[in-house]
């Protein structure tokens, strides 16, 4: 006997109401073992409410549920920090960072002040744009749980070409062209630029690193 | 919950790493079935105690995952990690030396010498 997708879904609420939700990945984990276990007894001639009551409470209940859901969070915190701390000791070992710091140098003596306004203008309602579309893009990949499993390559892929093609150099124009147009200590506007190239390189190459190796240290999506 | 069912607990790592050992691949649901099947019924680990042990091995980098769709479904499966097989395997010997210790306590005659019996 299999179940009905009417059934299904209520398995599937059970679970999510059971959750607090915030990870897709460890609700399927639990589906698929409620799925497999219910399928299992209802051949055994247990009717389906019976069955999903014997295996909810197998589990414990919503405390044990929880408590599962608390342990997969604290391994993906766990792993995060390890994948954190390697990364941070790679690309300051490796002198990556003179890249930006020498590519800020340069744009900083670039005299972006004597450029067109309708340029500057469009470059900054642009990278605003891009900006809010960045975080909002971030939230809704962490509500998916996309945020761990990184299962949407096309997504993922989109979020690596707007931070390298569009965030790092607009970025740094345009708190070029703030800066320049608002302070007038040009060892903070130096250092301002500087430091923003670095922060937006770090975390262009934090993402990237942490795509590849969290896809090759956890889930994979056949 | 039987009184064996206690003492399982505190060795459900090292019966996850050797069932993975033996069978390559396994999913949470499968873990508990085998040991289930093993034991004749007469063991049963609990799906509150086998979930937390699969993460902590995973994050502590014993253990790989990978998912898989089956039957229209994701089905997340637990594999022992590349190069971690030797950790394993000293895990293992660890479990086996502490029952093999437990065993001189709770038998103490095989403490004595053939002389002595």
């Amino acid at each position: 006997m299999t179940t009905t997708s009417h059934q299904q879904k209520t398995i599937y609420s059970l679970i999510e109401n059971s959750l607090s939700c915030e990870y897709e990945e460890i609700q399927d984990e639990l589906y698929d073992h409620f799925l497999t276990e219910i399928t299992a007894l209802m051949k055994n001639d247990i009717s389906f409410t019976d069955a999903i009551n014997i295996v909810y409470n197998d589990f414990g209940g919503q405390p044990e549920l929880l408590r599962i859901e608390a342990s997969y969070i604290a391994m993906i915190k766990k792993q995060g920090k390890v994948l954190y701390k390697q990364f941070a000791s790679q690309y300051f070992m490796s002198f990556h960072w003179l890249i930006p710091m020498l590519l800020g140098v340069l744009v900083y003596i670039i005299p972006f002040n004597k450029l067109p306004f309708p340029f500057i203008a469009i470059n900054i309602l642009v990278y605003f744009l891009v900006v809010i579309y960045g975080m909002w893009y971030f939230k809704k990949w962490r509500l998916e749980g996309e945020y761990r499993s990184f299962n949407n390559e096309k997504k993922n892929l989109k979020a690596i070409i707007i931070f390298n093609y569009y965030v790092r150099p607009l970025s740094s124009l345009s708190s070029l062209i703030f800066v320049f147009n608002h302070t007038d200590n040009p060892i903070i506007s130096f250092l301002t630029t500087v430091v923003l190239y670095l922060a937006v390189d770090y975390s262009v190459s934090f993402l990237k690193y942490m795509k590849h190796n969290w896809l090759l240290s956890s889930t994979k999506y056949a | 919950m039987n009184d064996s069912n206690s003492l399982l607990k505190g060795s459900l790592s090292a019966i996850i790493l050797k069932l993975l050992s033996i069978h390559g691949h396994m999913y949470g649901y499968e873990i508990c079935q085998h040991v289930k099947g093993l034991t004749n019924g007469q063991m049963r680990i609990t799906e509150g105690a086998i979930y937390p042990s699969l993460h902590k091995l995973e994050s502590e980098g014993l253990l790989i995952s990978f998912t898989e769709i089956v039957e229209g479904r994701n089905r997340k499966y637990y594999a022992v990690a590349p190069g971690q097989e030797g950790l394993t395997e000293s895990r293992l010997n660890l479990l086996q030396e502490f029952i093999g210790q437990l065993q001189l306590i709770l038998n103490p005659t095989s403490l004595l010498k053939p002389t002595d019996q």
